[in-house]
């Protein structure tokens, strides 16, 4: 288990922390955050490339003060890390031969973890020669040989394609129970996040600002950064007043919705685009012209503009850019949070 | 090229006189012993400066780049000033036997101090270059620091060693103006002997162009024959390492 006690840096004008996080036996944490938010600086504080305030303790030992080759740390880099100059058997047995461990033995325990991850036809290759997922598996491999007490993952997808992509989630989602390790992996990518994740810790501006399971954190984010990175692109300032079976929620654009959720108070009203209806016959309380239509893997996104506001919305209906639309956004679909 | 053409004829029998030879074999030791200071010294001190920020740091850039933005004749006067002197720290090093002054040992603290500059800001370079992460990786396999600088950074930067410790060998050969201050000749093999660029220096201006130009042919041709055999060299090490 680690448990990270009051972290804190200073980086230039970066602030990161005080950061208190735990990640348990065999669990798979994910630190989700926009690009700049502090997620490789909190890994690399982990690791420690960067001194901090707090203390870093691993299975109940306080590693604060240790330098990273006595943590016994995993760490794979967002930029494919290779030796280059190695063999890809020469990158995996790396680590074991910095302990020590006889040529036949070391030999024997990358063959095994190569066969593995898949890529024991690549040990005889030159490691410049991989390609990207190649780069990676090596990379997790040559992590997980010296059997680490934690393995960190920076953004281990972001430069992958979409095949390579699916290949490495299926071999990252079954590494804290095969290798009995924990994971902590950042990301930006919230769908990564969802598929992987056991924990999910959300980063914003250096701190974790809330941290739950996967279905909590995506259905009902308690802060609106949480709200805007798992996908809730509508996010709109207002007025909750409690009707006892929900809300009227009187936003400050003028549109009025209905919420599920029984609350009274300044909110943001969170809504996700594909739980925006398209309706045929007018609208109950909004419609507006179509300012631009995306196509995507589910369909289309559109952007529909009113006099005060644009929302965001998501169909199988292919509309026409300049078309006028009458949409309702059921009352289970409108999330509140607490502006206060 | 033209030096080379017209001096042609005679680069056989400059390179028959034992005092030229002799000459050249000087220059030659204290050039490699600049490359080898340049390799030893130069890349962990660069790695220094690429990696880390430190108090001062404005200072020590700006006096590494300090040979290059001054006549080498200062820089010799500076020498003998710092080791000849009588002043300073001149007593202790004459009492403990340090003699810089026409010797081998001055020629190459002179030439070391005059062409250090270039590989080190080659090799800092070079090690921008390397992903910080790199190191970290390894790091985090259990290598301490020395061992990762060793195992992966280097063999990332050894091509920019290479080239820097030539860089450092190339200008050190050509070295005059602080040489003809500290070590217009030095004692070797029981006689003394120039520096190659002082002995040619001193060919033209006893004998005129005509003496001079054999010997510049001749230097030229040598140095010439090392950059194509290091150039060899190089490109069957990277062969090999692919």
């Amino acid at each position: 288990m680690l448990k990270l006690i009051d972290i804190s840096l200073t980086l230039g004008n970066f602030n990161l922390g005080p950061i208190n996080l735990s990640v348990n036996p065999q669990e798979y944490l994910i630190v989700i955050g926009r690009t700049g938010s502090g997620k490789t600086t909190l890994l690399k504080t982990i690791l420690g490339a960067y001194s901090s305030k707090g203390r870093v303790v691993l299975e109940a030992q306080d590693i604060t003060a240790e330098p990273p080759e006595k943590r016994n740390i995993g760490y794979v880099s967002q930029s494919f890390v290779s030796f280059d100059h190695l063999d890809v058997n020469g990158n995996i047995e790396f680590g074991l031969r910095i302990r020590d461990i006889p040529k036949e033995e070391r030999v024997q325990v990358a063959r095994q973890i190569a066969a593995e991850l898949g890529i024991e036809y690549l040990l005889n290759r030159s490691a410049r020669t991989l390609s990207g997922g190649e780069q990676q598996r090596v990379s997790l491999a040559r992590a997980l040989v010296t059997n680490p007490k934690v393995l960190l993952l920076d953004e281990p997808l972001s430069m992958l394609d979409p095949e390579t992509k699916r290949t490495i989630i299926r071999i990252l989602k079954a590494i804290p129970t095969r290798y009995n390790v924990p994971v902590i992996h950042v990301t930006h990518e919230w769908d990564e996040a969802y598929m992987l994740a056991d924990q999910i810790a959300v980063m914003d501006q250096g701190k974790i600002i809330e941290a739950g399971v996967p279905e909590r954190i995506f259905d009902q984010p308690a802060n609106h950064h949480t709200a805007a990175l798992v996908g809730f692109e509508n996010i709109f300032n207002g007025k909750a007043t409690s009707n006892g079976l929900g809300s009227e929620v009187q936003l400050e654009n003028g549109l009025q919705l209905t919420s599920s959720t029984s609350y009274s108070g300044l909110v943001y009203a969170c809504i996700r685009p594909e739980r925006i209806k398209i309706i045929q016959n007018g609208g109950d309380n909004l419609s507006g012209k179509i300012e631009e239509v995306f196509r995507e893997q589910s369909g289309y996104r559109i952007i529909v503009s009113t006099k005060n506001f644009e929302i965001t919305l998501i169909t199988k209906d292919k509309l026409v850019k300049g078309e006028t639309v009458a949409v309702t956004i059921p009352k289970e679909s409108v999330h509140l949070i607490p502006a206060e | 090229m033209l030096l080379v053409f017209l001096g042609a004829n005679e680069i056989i029998s400059a390179l028959e006189i034992g005092s030229f030879l002799g000459s050249i074999e000087v220059t030659f030791i204290i050039a490699t012993a600049a490359a080898v200071f340049a390799v030893i010294v130069g890349t962990p001190f660069a790695y220094l400066l690429a990696r880390h920020e430190f108090r001062f740091k404005e200072v020590v850039d700006a006096i590494i780049d300090l040979p290059i933005m001054i006549p080498h004749v200062i820089v010799g006067i500076m020498i003998v000033l710092a080791f000849a002197s009588t002043s300073g720290l001149s007593p202790f090093f004459h009492a403990i036997g340090f003699n810089v002054i026409d010797t081998l040992l001055g020629a190459i603290i002179t030439v070391i101090f005059l062409s250090v500059t270039y590989p080190i800001r080659i090799f800092e370079g070079a090690i921008r270059q390397v992903d910080p992460d790199v190191e970290l990786t390894a790091r985090t396999l259990g290598a301490s620091p020395q061992f990762a600088f060793i195992h992966v950074v280097i063999p990332k930067i050894w091509r920019s060693v290479a080239n820097g410790a030539i860089i450092a060998w190339a200008r050190a050969v050509a070295e005059v103006g602080a040489l003809l201050v500290v070590a217009y000749y030095v004692l070797f093999n029981g006689s003394l002997v120039s520096p190659s660029s002082i002995y040619i220096y001193e060919a033209y201006e006893g004998l005129g162009l005509a003496g001079a130009l054999k010997f510049s042919a001749a230097l030229v041709v040598v140095i010439f024959a090392v950059f194509i055999v290091y150039r060899v060299l190089l490109k069957y090490a990277g062969k090999k390492k692919r």
